[in-house]
């Protein structure tokens, strides 16, 4: 038979440059008081949020083999890829939920099916959707390792007998505290995050990074010290 | 050579968009001036019906000792994967699976990849699933660090335009995979939002900023809120929708009114499809069928519940063999989509398949023996204004009724006595079956499943 040959073409601009450190990778979305705001991520930034996000797994007992189930939301992919190239430099294998009332089924089929290790993302919405489709969070979730949960969905399992690690989405990145503890670290190489005199909690770039925020109010409220944020509660 | 696709890579190294460094460069050296991405796109018949077999013989030869379910279903029929000699001699002799058979599997071992996984669990990097609006999802697995084995492959894009440093607007869903690990492969840079109908203001204001190429994707819901969105804040859709060289839309048909919306807006859409869960399909520039891709996956149009193929033109049900992916490939898997099909030249210059969507076998109801499909129910409903977003579902609590029920979406705050009867009119005016009508605000009936698609057909 003939076969259809392919000549080298041309390289383009961008084929020449498209995996450059500096290369934009693609634009997120942070939450700030102002709604959500579009920001780029460079190929580095990448790569630096997820060496900071495989310390915070390897923390959670993430390893060789490993399943975590990652929930979130198509517009959170900007703060949660990191996490899903640091599972897999572990040797985990990643799930995705969304974190939406319709898609606890997904979560519950994942948990019921394989030996999860850890459930990072679980959202106000996953608790009332759970609750909505019949399903017992405490169950679901009660037997893993460990659940990461947000803000209020924590409060939620916490008066359902859990024990969550605490998650939020501040801009543009996930903190994690462990249960019991008060307040949770961030890549200081990487943000300057300061509370202002009203405890807003603002959020700058490192001068490496591709989006340029000076002060984004996160719309979140606390206090900062040595490296770390201890948040308010939401009012 | 002709690039097929699944060339195995010795470049196992992710780069920071989840994509093998080697699959990377290879898709990085195709970036040229030409329309076609890939030269296998525009292989003779003879070219592909040559590369289909060598590549058949490999996956039979891969899977014969790999998946156990295969080992089920084929040693069960008596045959050997390892004695087929031929792509003929396979559509003669190979057994089928569905989705039964891998629930089944899956319900008698507890694997949860019912049986199809063909390499160690440690190989995986993902695991998503299908969105479980017809039972418990069903799950895929892959592999990243190797040439595409996902749902769709950069060469869709790049036919409708999309060049390497474009945007690509994604309002996506997180389900099977990531859809930005594609656009990345392609060279362009994603604009990542949730595909939520409420969402939708986020979009527009990212457009104005970025002017994106491409828009995946487009749905139902999505243009509903769209459309809602210019009758409430004046927005101009024609400009909003200036930049798109192709709008993908998916997850269902698009009904008469919907087009006419689009047209006014002058919007380039181009729908896309699932190939039996191994791969998607694609309409081209030419709007004439969507592609299915030969050196991925041997497709074939069956008689329903036989293994008689229908003739070109015809109709049947859509049966697929997963040729690229080795991680977890279904073999002559019976989709229970019905389509029809052609394997003539396309306009467009490629002579891969192209398919019709019919629907879905298993949404079908039979009303007093009357055969009731959701695209028969679909330009009913558009035609009432208060439900012209045509969000509906067909109550189905099994396939033989003797009334037909119908759930339908509304907007705004309308005599509701007076809408129901309206679309009871419009459906029995077109099918000759007067429903019942159930009426809910779109608002409620777009959270009953995922963002894309509401389900068309519900138990209750």
């Amino acid at each position: 038979m003939s076969i259809a040959t392919l000549e080298s073409p041309p390289l383009t601009p961008a084929a020449l440059t498209f995996d450059d450190p500096d290369a934009i990778w693609a634009v997120g979305g942070a939450p700030t008081a102002g709604g959500l705001a579009h920001y780029p991520l460079s190929n580095r930034d990448v790569r630096a949020d997820a060496a900071w996000a495989r310390r915070q797994l390897a923390a959670l007992g993430v390893g060789s083999g490993s399943l975590i189930d990652l929930v979130h939301n198509y517009s959170e992919s900007g703060q949660f890829w990191p996490y899903y190239l640091a599972a897999i430099e572990l040797g985990a294998q990643v799930m995705n939920g969304m974190a939406t009332p319709w898609d606890v089924g997904r979560i519950e089929m994942y948990v019921r099916r394989f030996p999860l290790q850890a459930v990072l993302g679980v959202s106000p919405q996953t608790v009332e959707g759970m609750a909505a489709f019949g399903l017992d969070a405490a169950r679901v979730l009660g037997g893993l390792p460990v659940v990461g949960a947000r803000d209020a969905a924590a409060a939620a399992l916490e008066s359902l007998g859990l024990h969550p690690h605490r998650m939020t989405i501040l801009g543009p990145m996930i903190l994690f505290s462990a249960p019991g503890q008060a307040d949770a670290a961030y890549d200081v190489a990487e943000w300057r995050v300061e509370a202002d005199a009203e405890g807003r909690i603002l959020v700058s770039s490192g001068p490496e990074r591709a989006a340029r925020f000076d002060r984004l109010d996160t719309g979140l409220r606390g206090s900062v010290a040595g490296g770390r944020v201890r948040l308010e509660p939401a009012a | 050579m002709l690039d097929d696709a699944s060339d195995p890579s010795d470049a196992t190294a992710l780069n920071s968009s989840g994509n093998s460094v080697a699959y990377q460069r290879d898709n990085v050296a195709k970036w040229s001036d030409r329309p076609f991405l890939d030269a296998v796109e525009t292989a003779s018949r003879a070219e592909i019906d040559a590369l289909q077999e060598k590549k058949l013989l490999e996956q039979l030869a891969w899977v014969a000792s790999r998946s156990a379910v295969v080992r089920d279903v084929w040693s069960a029929a008596g045959v050997d994967p390892l004695s087929i000699t031929s792509l003929a001699d396979f559509k003669a002799r190979a057994p089928f699976m569905d989705k039964d058979t891998l629930r089944a599997f899956r319900d008698s071992t507890g694997d949860p990849f019912g049986g199809v996984l063909c390499v160690d669990r440690a190989e995986v990097h993902n695991i998503g699933s299908s969105s479980g609006t017809t039972g418990d999802p069903t799950i895929f697995a892959e592999r990243w660090n190797r040439p595409y084995e996902g749902p769709f492959t950069p060469r869709e894009y790049w036919h409708l335009g999309l060049r390497p440093g474009d945007y690509v607007l994604e309002l996506s869903t997180v389900l099977r995979g990531v859809a930005h690990r594609i656009t990345r492969a392609a060279g362009a840079i994603p604009l990542m939002l949730n595909h939520d109908p409420n969402e939708v203001e986020q979009a527009v204001e990212w457009i104005l900023k970025y002017r994106p190429t491409i828009f995946f994707m487009l749905s139902s819901p999505v243009i509903y809120g769209l459309e809602r969105l210019e009758r409430e804040k004046g927005v101009d859709m024609v400009d909003l929708f200036s930049s798109f060289k192709a709008c993908i839309y998916g997850g269902e048909p698009i009904g008469p009114r919907m087009q006419r919306t689009l047209d006014r807006w002058g919007v380039k859409v181009f729908e896309f499809s699932s190939l039996g869960d191994s791969g998607t399909i694609w309409e081209c520039q030419a709007k004439d069928g969507f592609h299915a891709w030969e050196d991925i996956a041997i497709v074939e149009v069956l008689e329903p519940g036989s293994d008689r193929p229908v003739a070109d033109g015809e109709g049947g049900e859509l049966v697929v063999t997963a040729l690229h992916n080795r991680t977890d490939p279904l073999i002559r898997y019976r989709s229970g989509d019905f389509v029809r099909y052609t394997n003539a030249p396309c306009a467009c210059g490629r002579e891969h398949v192209r398919l019709w969507l019919a629907g879905r076998l298993g949404d079908e109801v039979v009303v007093d023996g009357v055969s009731v499909l959701p695209r028969d129910i679909w330009t009913a409903v558009e035609e009432v204004p208060e439900t012209a977003a045509a969000l509906f579902q067909i109550i189905r609590p099994q396939r033989e009724l003797t009334e037909l029920k119908l759930r339908v979406g509304y907007d705004g705050e309308p005599d509701l006595d007076d809408v129901a009867r309206r679309v009871a009119d419009q459906v029995e005016a077109r099918i000759k079956v007067r429903p019942t009508v159930e009426l809910i605000p779109n608002s409620e009936l777009i959270k009953l499943g995922p963002p894309h698609k509401i389900p068309r057909v519900a138990k209750a």
